[in-house]
Order: C-alpha cells, then sequence, then structure tokens
C-alpha cells in the first residue's frame, strides 16, 4: 500500500505513543480494576462469612467491560479535536487511516482487556487462593454466558457511536453524546411505534394471530432470506441495519471528521 | 526551488474575509519574519500552510503537496509552533513529549534537543504544567528546532520570553536552525526579531505588502537620523537627538533597517510600498495555480 496511505510500523508506534502517553491513568485504573475483587471478598467475609456470589462478581466483570468499552474513545482520544490541544495529534506525521486504526484498536482491545486481567486476574487469584470464601472463577462467567455474538454487535455499535459523538462534538463531549443517544433512541422509538400503528391501520395485522412470537436472535446474522413473513424479514432488515450499516456509517463518519476537521 | 507557494489565497472565518488574494513564495535556507496588525490572518496564514485550515478560495501547496491533505511525508516535513502552548501543557516533562513525538519525525536530533534545553536552562524533567509559560515555551522551541524540518513554522515565539531569552532565542535559531530549514516567523513585536529575520513578509489582510530581503529593503530604502523632518520622509519618528525618517533610497547611500520604522512606513504607505518591492506586485499579479 501507498506509504502515505497505510504502515502498519507507523501504526503500530501510534498504539504505542498511546500507551506511553497514558501510562499513569492506565496503572491507576488497573490498580482500582485489581483493587475491586479484594473490596469485594473483604465486605462479604465481614458482613457474611463469605465472599461475593460468582454471579454477583460475574456481572461487575460484565458491566466493568461493557462501560469501559464503551468509553475509551474519551478515556484516550478526547482531545483530538480540541481546537488547540489537539494539535500534537493531528500534525504528528502518521496518515489519517493510521491514526484511525490506531484509535480503533487501542478502543476495542486495551481497556475492556484492562477489566478482563485486574479484575477477572485477581478474582481468579482470590478463588484459587481462598477456596473456602468463594467459589467460581468470574472470568469464566463471562465468557461462557455474556460474551455473544449479539453482546458484540450492540458493543460495537455503542462503541462506534461514542466514538464518532467524540470526534464530533468539541466541548461537553460526555454529556452530548448522552443526549444525543437519549433523542435518537427517542425518535428511532417514534418512528418504529407511528410505523406499526400505520400498518395495523391499513389491516396488516389482521390475519396474523395474537401468539405470533418472532425472536431475531434465533436465527443468524443473514438467516432472514429463507422468511417469507414480511414482518420477520422487517425484523431483520433492521437489525441488519443496527448491527452492521450504521457501525460501518459511524466509522465511516469518524474517519471524514477526522481528515477533514478544521483546528 | 520554491517550498511553499500561493497564488491568491483566500480565507474567511463564517463572513468575515480574513485574507484576500494572497501571493507569496517561500525558499528554503531563509529566515522570513512575517509581520502584521494584530488580526491581519499571521496565524490564519501560518495555520493554512500547515494544513489546519483550508483556503477559501486560491491555493496553497506545500513541497508540491496540498498540505490540508496532512499525509505522513507532508508531515514529516513540518512543525507548526503555536503560540498558545495548551497543546503542550500536560502531566508529563518536556523530555516525555520529546520521547513519544520525536520518533514520528525522520531527522529528529535527540542531542540538538537536549543542547538547546541546556542552553535555555530548561529543567527537561520537570512536568510541563507545572514549568512558567516562558520555560515551557523555551522546551516546545527546543523539540521544534530539534524535529530538523524543512519548514519550521512560528507562531510568536518570543511572546512569553524574558529579555535574556529573547537574545538566547535570536541566538540559538541562527545556530541551531538547518542550513537548508525555511523557518517563518510571525510576529507583531518586531523588535524582538531585529538582526534575525531575512527576508521580511508583511501583511495585511488585503495583500502581502513586502516580501523583500534586508537588502533589497535597504537598496530601496534608506533609514536616518534627521534633526528635521525632510518633505520626502515616507514615514518619521522622534527619537532622542532628532528624527528617524524612511525614505525612499535615491542615492543616499546604504542603511540599516529599523524593522519597527519599516513596518509603520508600510502601514502608512502600503501602495507605495507595493510599487516599490516590484517583485512582489508581480507575484500578487500572477495567475493563480489550482488546488491539488
Amino acid at each position: 500500500m501507498n506509504n502515505n496511505t497505510f504502515q502498519f510500523k507507523r501504526t503500530g508506534k501510534l498504539i504505542g505513543r498511546t500507551f506511553q502517553q497514558n501510562a499513569t491513568t492506565m496503572r491507576n485504573t488497573a490498580l482500582v480494576l485489581a483493587a475491586i475483587p479484594i473490596f469485594f471478598l473483604l465486605l462479604g467475609t465481614l458482613t457474611s462469612g463469605e465472599g461475593a456470589s460468582l454471579g454477583v462478581r460475574g456481572e461487575i466483570l460484565t458491566i466493568l467491560v461493557g462501560v469501559f468499552f464503551v468509553i475509551s474513545p474519551f478515556f484516550f482520544y478526547k482531545l483530538y479535536n480540541h481546537p488547540k490541544k489537539g494539535l500534537p495529534e493531528v500534525m504528528l506525521p502518521a496518515s489519517v487511516l493510521e491514526k484511525f486504526v490506531a484509535m480503533q484498536v487501542t478502543c476495542i482491545i486495551v481497556l475492556p482487556l484492562m477489566a478482563i486481567l485486574f479484575f477477572g486476574g485477581v478474582d481468579a487469584l482470590l478463588t484459587a487462593l481462598f477456596p473456602n470464601l468463594q467459589s467460581g472463577y468470574a472470568i469464566a462467567y463471562f465468557f461462557n454466558d455474556k460474551v455473544t455474538e449479539e453482546a458484540f454487535l450492540i458493543m460495537f455499535l455503542t462503541l462506534q457511536a461514542v466514538f464518532f459523538c467524540n470526534l464530533l462534538f468539541v466541548r461537553g463531549k460526555v454529556f452530548k453524546t448522552i443526549a444525543s443517544f437519549v433523542v435518537v433512541n427517542m425518535l428511532l422509538s417514534i418512528v418504529l411505534v407511528s410505523l406499526i400503528m400505520f400498518m395495523e391501520s391499513l389491516g396488516f395485522f389482521d390475519e396474523i394471530s395474537d401468539d405470533v412470537h418472532i425472536n431475531l436472535n434465533e436465527y443468524d446474522l443473514f438467516g432472514f432470506f429463507g422468511e417469507e413473513n414480511p414482518l420477520v424479514v422487517s425484523g431483520f432488515l433492521f437489525k441488519l441495519f443496527m448491527t452492521v450499516v450504521l457501525p460501518i456509517i459511524f466509522m465511516i463518519g469518524s474517519y471524514r471528521l477526522m481528515k477533514t476537521k478544521r483546528y | 526551488m520554491n517550498m511553499v507557494k500561493m497564488q491568491l489565497l483566500s480565507f474567511r472565518y463564517g463572513k468575515k474575509d480574513v485574507l484576500n488574494d494572497i501571493s507569496m513564495r517561500l525558499e528554503p535556507g531563509k529566515i522570513y519574519g512575517l509581520l502584521g496588525e494584530n488580526g491581519v490572518g499571521k496565524t490564519t496564514l501560518l495555520k493554512v500552510i500547515a494544513g489546519l485550515q483550508k483556503p477559501w478560495n486560491g491555493s496553497c501547496s506545500v513541497f508540491g503537496e496540498n498540505p490540508f491533505n496532512r499525509t505522513p511525508s507532508f508531515l514529516s516535513r513540518i512543525y507548526y509552533l503555536p503560540e498558545e502552548l495548551e497543546y503542550i501543557q500536560n502531566d508529563y516533562s518536556i523530555r516525555f513529549f520529546a520521547k513519544i513525538n520525536g520518533p514520528f519525525y525522520p531527522n529528529f536530533d535527540n542531542e540538538k534537543f537536549e543542547a538547546i534545553l541546556k542552553e535555555f536552562a530548561v529543567e527537561g524533567d520537570k512536568k510541563l504544567n507545572s514549568l512558567s509559560h516562558g520555560q515551557t515555551k523555551k522546551g516546545a522551541i527546543a523539540f521544534a528546532l530539534a524535529t530538523n524540518v524543512d519548514l519550521l513554522l512560528m507562531d510568536e515565539p518570543s511572546n512569553g520570553l524574558d529579555i535574556p531569552s529573547k537574545t538566547l532565542f535570536r541566538r540559538i535559531i541562527v545556530e541551531y536552525v538547518s542550513d537548508n530549514t525555511c523557518t517563518l516567523i510571525s510576529t507583531h513585536q518586531v523588535r524582538d526579531l531585529e538582526n534575525l529575520i531575512d527576508p521580511i513578509i508583511i501583511l495585511d489582510n488585503k495583500a502581502v505588502l513586502m516580501n523583500a530581503s534586508l537588502e533589497e529593503i535597504s537598496e530601496k530604502l534608506y533609514f536616518g537620523l534627521h534633526s528635521t523632518i525632510p518633505t520626502q520622509a515616507l514615514y518619521s519618528e522622534p527619537v532622542p537627538g532628532g528624527y528617524l525618517c524612511v525614505m525612499e533610497n535615491d542615492d543616499l547611500g546604504e542603511s540599516k533597517v529599523n524593522l519597527e520604522a519599516l513596518f509603520n512606513a508600510t502601514m502608512q504607505h502600503k501602495k507605495r510600498m507595493q510599487e516599490l518591492f516590484v517583485a512582489n506586485a508581480a507575484e500578487t499579479s500572477a495567475p493563480s495555480l489550482r488546488p491539488e
């Protein structure tokens, strides 16, 4: 590929630079993550004589991974589009594509992995050391019960939306991002309800049984091709839009914002 | 060979015109002084050259590239040192800043960086957000010079420096700027850059009023002390012992260019100055290059 478009070496250097730049914050975050299972074990032991249940610890790990996954653009790249503080990033000799890829890789992998390694690792260590106080591994609970294709796609969509908002808004990013999510969700709900009401007024549902149950998750992503029911097909198209098309739109939008941002 | 070529470049923020049909060329190996009144668009011009802003009309080409494309080959040959230092005031030291950013510049010279830090007496390991403005600026200048880029853009670099540091700054620029580097320094404090900058570019938002070497200026203008103000004086100001006057040089001999008087004379006689420095006037009327 053209030297000016993409180089793995430069992308690797960018990722390394992000690590170096955020080393202190990452170290502190790792310490807090490692302290949480210890805190829960101590609290449980003091109050009820045993540590928190596997379910509680597994859910905490799931929430931490999810939250870290979603907030990572703010964590690492909050200043990227700041008119003054963003200059070292934009003027760094690397292409926009390299910067974009390095940011995506860092956001998708680093923070969630930290939660898994430090919370999950310490939790596993405590279980191994004190089997009489707590049983089961949160990390195993997380991977066996929580990591699904569906969950990953929803989290990926959310991450790309946050990534886009992080580049779109210059100030008050977190508040504006949350507000945008609320507004977009409300609008989507209104549109969907209006659509269903409109279809109902046309008598679309008259011949469909009241007991019909459509579980889109029973099918794989492109499973709707075999279906004939228009409601199922519409549902699948909507799912495809949300989990495949929309993240791609957000990614293209983020790249364009990085490419055309004026400082 | 021209490093920077601008043709009929215009820029506006919203409906406010900032630069209008600006044309100029910059060559390697020179330290250009970009002078102009406040708000005339000096910073905007530097940002356009650095690829941080896109011209509204006309063209700007740097190393033959459109700077707004911000390609790695372009970015590795240019360094922009902004006036405000918010970008660098972080929770880490200037040495750390150099450690994480230096490797991206192919000609970054760490020995040069350390030497300049030493000359400026900057505490390289102290966190930047705990250093004074002047110390932070010196650290930023040290990094900028150590990148050894082909085009160095500095926006008001002497702002925030004390008097001894301003003298040191001039010496360091002369000593450490690479021979082939084109340096463009913008300032509205012309005295800070006396004996450093050559050629001189004087800008207003309508045109480049002057883009000439000191030799050319002293050939065409005479700067002298007179007991009374001569009728042909373009500009005069009272100084101890008489008046410092700027006149057209009709066989008056060579004189030392006084930057402040030159600037004031240019502001008062914009059209005449443009006419005097013909090369620049011809440049201004040259046909526009298309953006790449």
